[in-house]
């Protein structure tokens, strides 16, 4: 019996193929003797018949597409990462690679901003030093004009003392700078200041380098700030918005973030010009404070810093100025840069709650 | 062309190589040699055919995320075929863990399969015949199906991909004496099953 039996655990083996030619010659000896043994044999090997007589059955032909889909479903594409090549290795070379693209495009917008011709465009489409002293800001300064950022009060305020400068300017005579010249010299400043700002991806690495440049050389305490005023609304070349037109043309938007300021800082010497800048300058001085408007926020200067519009003593959360304190607002706000060229205390608004971002110096 | 030709000549050493170099190329060319054999083995074990494709996809999927793994100790169809073999017996657990383990269905017999055009025991077109044909195979996938999961993987695994019992029993992680011993026991249990549906 237990010979038999172990004659039954051979079948498979043989099979398969799988015995030594010793232990074949050894069943089949078996199997020549019983019968009952070789019809279980036969009957197993017609088993196997049956099965392998099936036809194979094939994969879809697009497994492999599958497959990749499966693992890449954005790209459609296997992003195979080479071995060798560490994971932290593989995400500096993407960062370092976005950084070239950020900054080519800086390049070439700077390139093109630049270019004589696009100079000559811009101081063409702006308006002459008549119209300006004829018709001042009125023909702009309808409240439509101004945009969705600034309110028609404020519109004519700047219109009215604008007109007032311009009579100045005629009844005085000849100045240092004329009209014209001081217009070049604002929408150069103007453009200078967003031009060569930074793009807005670069915002982070930016400030990050300013705050660390103005750290090592005491910059921020020794430098006298400059004069804030309002600035002109955004006005079209056709209606003689020269400092709007030296822009670009692009209806008073600016580079970064889509929003631009809407006061500038003038330097002393601009200041030193006839212009309208001046008028305006007059409006913020018979104001008690200056008033800043960045990035849809109105910012007022008190004695210890600028604060947004609507601030009430309200408790202030404290944020120097670096930018793993200020992470969160450079999140919530995306023209924070713009803002920070206050450089003062500024107390603003984000999300319900207060913050004070204190002065480079004070860091 | 010439490179896809290259690498469909390529040794599957050699195209494991240019995976873990990052050639997505040489990933395809293992997907195309390899992909029958897996499908056929998750079919005969399965006997679905879209779980079959399923499960092939993911035995791809799996190997390309654990290729650095892969030592080359081994043939590149036996580690596939022990993901198959896996993923099939998790497939297996979850149906019936999920009531869904119906047997074969007659839909399931009679569900055209790529690659499937006629049976070995006859090759006629006749109603009869083809009646005759549905009968036998669904007997077959029946016997194959109601063999304990091991059985049926080695039996699978030696019948339809003719592979030697020690491939077997590294795919199955198991001696080459049980593989001996569970192929034997397929064998008789199939012989048994198919006389009571008077196949045999």
């Amino acid at each position: 019996m237990s010979d038999t039996n172990d004659i039954r655990d051979e079948f498979s083996p043989l099979l398969d193929d799988e015995l030594t030619s010793d232990a074949r010659d050894a069943v089949e000896a078996k199997l020549a003797q019983d019968s009952d043994l070789l019809r279980e044999l036969d009957a197993m090997r017609k088993v196997d018949s049956l099965y392998r007589g099936l036809p194979p059955v094939e994969a879809p032909s697009d497994m492999a597409a599958r497959v990749r889909d499966q693992l890449n479903p954005k790209t459609n594409v296997v992003a195979l990462r080479p071995r060798g090549i560490s994971r932290k290795v593989y995400s500096g070379l993407a960062v370092a690679a976005m950084f070239g693209i950020m900054v080519g495009g800086v390049v070439i917008r700077q390139t093109l901003v630049e270019s004589p011709q696009a100079e000559d465009n811009m101081m063409a489409s702006a308006p002459s030093v008549a119209d300006i002293a004829d018709d001042g800001l009125s023909k702009q300064g309808s409240g439509a004009a101004f945009g969705d950022e600034r309110s028609s009060d404020f519109a004519q305020e700047v219109e009215a003392e604008t007109d007032r400068a311009a009579v100045r300017e005629r009844d005085q005579g000849a100045r240092e700078m004329p009209l014209e010249e001081s217009v070049r010299t604002e929408t150069r400043t103007r453009r200078e200041s967003f031009e060569n700002a930074p793009a807005a991806e670069t915002v982070a690495q930016a400030m990050s380098e300013e705050f660390a440049d103005k750290e090592l050389k005491g910059e921020a305490a020794a430098k006298p700030k400059a004069a804030i005023v309002p600035a002109p609304p955004p006005a079209t070349p056709s209606s003689g918005g020269g400092v709007t037109a030296g822009r670009g043309g692009r209806g008073g938007r600016g580079a970064l973030g889509g929003i631009a300021p809407t006061a500038v800082a003038a330097d002393a010497d601009s200041m030193d010009a006839p212009s309208h800048a001046e008028g305006r300058l007059s409006l913020a001085k018979k104001r008690d404070y200056t008033v800043e408007r960045i990035a849809g926020r109105v910012f007022e200067q008190r004695a210890d810093g600028w604060y947004e519009r609507g601030y009430n003593d309200e408790p202030t959360k404290v944020v120097p100025r670096d930018l793993n304190a200020l992470a969160e607002l450079v999140t919530a706000i995306p023209n924070l840069r713009d803002i920070l060229q206050l450089k003062d205390d500024i107390v603003l608004k984000q999300a319900d709650k207060w913050y004070r971002i204190l002065a480079p110096a004070k860091k | 062309m010439v490179l896809l030709t290259e690498k469909g000549l390529e040794s599957d050493a050699g195209l494991v190589d240019e995976c873990r170099r990052g050639d997505s190329r040489a990933f395809d060319a293992l997907v195309n040699r390899h992909k029958d054999r897996v499908y056929n083995a998750a079919y005969r074990f399965l006997g679905h055919h879209e779980e079959a494709a399923d499960v092939c996809q993911e035995v791809f999927v799996r190997a390309y995320r654990a290729i650095e793994t892969f030592e080359g100790k081994a043939k590149i169809s036996t580690w596939l075929y022990s993901i198959t073999l896996n993923l099939c017996r998790n497939r297996v657990r979850d149906s019936k863990r999920k009531g869904r383990d119906k047997g074969v269905s007659l839909e399931m017999m009679q569900e055209s399969a790529p690659g499937r055009t006629e049976m070995v025991s006859g090759g006629g077109t006749t109603p009869s015949d083809k009646a005759i044909r549905g009968e036998l195979e669904a007997a077959l996938k029946s016997c194959l199906e109601a063999l304990p999961d091991h059985y049926r993987m080695a039996f699978v695994l030696r019948t339809y991909e003719d592979l030697a019992y020690d491939e077997i029993a590294e795919v199955m992680a198991c001696p080459t004496g049980t593989v001996k011993s569970r192929l034997n026991q397929a064998r008789r249990l199939l012989r048994d099953c198919l006389t009571d549906h008077e196949v045999l």
